[in-house]
């Protein structure tokens, strides 16, 4: 199987909605995931089932750092939470990006709509409003 | 300060027209992503800028990359953005059609196993990218001089930030404000920016990609209008002096130098080239001059200095669509165009 994003078929993919990508390909977005293993220079970071070897050299890691890998190096440790949080946004700007979704511009399909006065406020404002702070979609409460 | 005082204050905002913008792809996808225009009074404007590393690559580079392709035992290896990118003609996607080695990787490091099974061809890596990157094709010219690895070599087109936020701003951008990116700032840390804040008297603010955080980012830059502060609101990942040691050995490799910007030009000491002691290992970054629009009614140009959007090219969302693209901007997932086309952004 290949990922259609980007025709990558070494690393395992997984299926996102009605796509198959890889989920770790992005040219600038730093990734979290949890360093499974420590091999000399580089470590065996698991995203999510898919696991990738990073270049270890910049930051001191250790087995179950979160870390943030960009292009297979890892570049900063991050804390637990914060690591969940981004792993949220970036799945959601996954999903933006590997379907090519019409929108009202295009001249074929059917129009994606924004958020707004006609389709209500973004997933994220919808949810999570108890304690005054807001949450990202699905993740409320 | 709550999440929730943040957004009246910004939807209820009526003071002077502001204009801010962001620098970083992933931000352009993220603002698009959650509307956070929508949730912006009308005096508080988003511009997309020059933060996308494709979007921003010449044409001559892709025509390099082809034309280096198309010799017999050469194979070009790249990351998957780049490949359906115009040259002046074609892109490496369609050469590949044709029969041109490409090999696309995670990682420039997976150039390494590659050329070490192959020892009879050449591998190229495309290396773009700002400053997030540059610490990886470091790693990779490192592997390639300890282990003495023959049959690697860069074409480098490799960009840095607060050059060409510099000449945004010299050619009189109506920017009051930037949103710093996220992960370029991991690296650099965020003192990058203070003597540009300090020169332009504007705020810069690195923010996250969640909504919360842009907002917070935004409601800043609001508060610190017409001052030149640097404001770290993600603090979780971003230090002031960044990561040091990926900025050691990007020193020992790399060297501040001229880059070519699409549709921006020359910019002087907007680049990082190999220093010639590496010099053995480019393929002619350095005589990448040109740049040719592919069709010369795309305004990429435009959009990537924020004086157009991308809704008022006449191509826009017509002729050039994300399996159409006509200009860079609107191929890769970080690109303003495919930004805006995908999420409806005004």
């Amino acid at each position: 199987m290949m990922c259609l994003r980007c025709d990558n078929g070494k690393i395992k993919i997984r299926r996102t909605g009605f796509n198959w990508i890889c989920g770790v390909r992005k040219m600038c977005v730093a990734l979290p995931g949890t360093v499974v293993k420590m091999e000399e220079d580089y470590a065996i970071v698991d995203f999510s089932g898919n696991t990738v070897k990073a270049f270890a050299g910049f930051c001191p890691v250790k087995v179950g750092s979160r870390v943030l890998v960009h292009a297979g190096c890892i570049l900063q440790v991050v804390s637990q939470s914060q690591a969940e949080e981004t792993e949220a946004i970036l799945r959601d700007m996954e999903e933006m990006f590997s379907p090519i979704k019409p929108s009202s511009h295009a001249k074929e399909g059917v129009a994606a709509e924004p958020f707004g006065e006609k389709n209500g406020p973004a997933p994220f404002l919808q949810t999570g409003e108890k304690d005054g702070m807001l949450r990202t979609g699905g993740e409320a409460g | 300060m709550t999440i929730l005082e943040v957004k009246d204050y910004l939807k209820s905002y009526q003071g002077p027209p502001v204009t801010f913008m962001e620098v970083c792809g992933s931000h352009t996808g993220a603002i698009a992503k959650f509307g956070i225009p929508t949730m912006l009074s009308e005096q508080i404007s988003l511009l997309s800028g020059p933060g996308c590393p494709v979007c921003v690559t010449p044409s001559s580079y892709i025509d390099r990359l082809i034309e280096l392709g198309r010799e017999p035992g050469n194979v070009i290896v790249t990351f998957g953005d780049l490949m359906r990118v115009y040259g002046s003609t074609k892109s490496l996607s369609e050469v590949k059609g044709e029969g041109v080695a490409v090999e696309m990787v995670y990682s420039p490091l997976d150039t390494v196993p590659l050329a070490k099974k192959d020892p009879q061809k050449t591998f190229i890596f495309a290396a773009v990218g700002f400053e997030t990157t540059t610490p990886v094709y470091a790693a990779l010219v490192d592997t390639i001089v300890r282990e003495g690895i023959s049959n690697i070599r860069l074409l480098t087109a490799i960009k840095t930030m607060p050059a060409v936020i510099s000449r945004l701003m010299e050619r009189k951008a109506a920017i009051d404000g930037f949103i710093a990116p996220g992960h370029v700032s991991v690296v650099t840390g965020s003192a990058v920016y203070e003597p540009l804040a300090e020169r332009f008297r504007i705020p810069f603010v690195t923010a996250g990609f969640a909504p919360e955080e842009l907002l917070f980012a935004i409601y800043d830059l609001v508060r610190l209008a017409g001052r030149g502060i640097v404001k770290n609101d993600y603090p979780s990942v971003v230090t002031r002096d960044g990561n040091r040691a990926a900025q050691q050995l990007v020193e020992k490799y790399f060297e501040t130098g001229d880059a070519i910007w699409r549709g921006m030009g020359e910019i002087p000491a907007s680049g990082m080239v190999l220093k010639n002691e590496y010099a053995y290992l480019d393929m002619g970054s350095d005589k990448l001059r040109e740049d040719r629009k592919k069709n010369p009614a795309c305004i990429c140009d435009l959009v990537l200095m924020g004086r157009k959007r991308p809704g008022e090219c006449p191509l826009f969302g017509s002729a050039c669509t994300p399996l159409h693209p006509q200009g860079a901007c609107m191929v890769s997932g970080e690109g303003s165009c495919r930004s805006y086309y995908t999420y409806h952004r005004e």
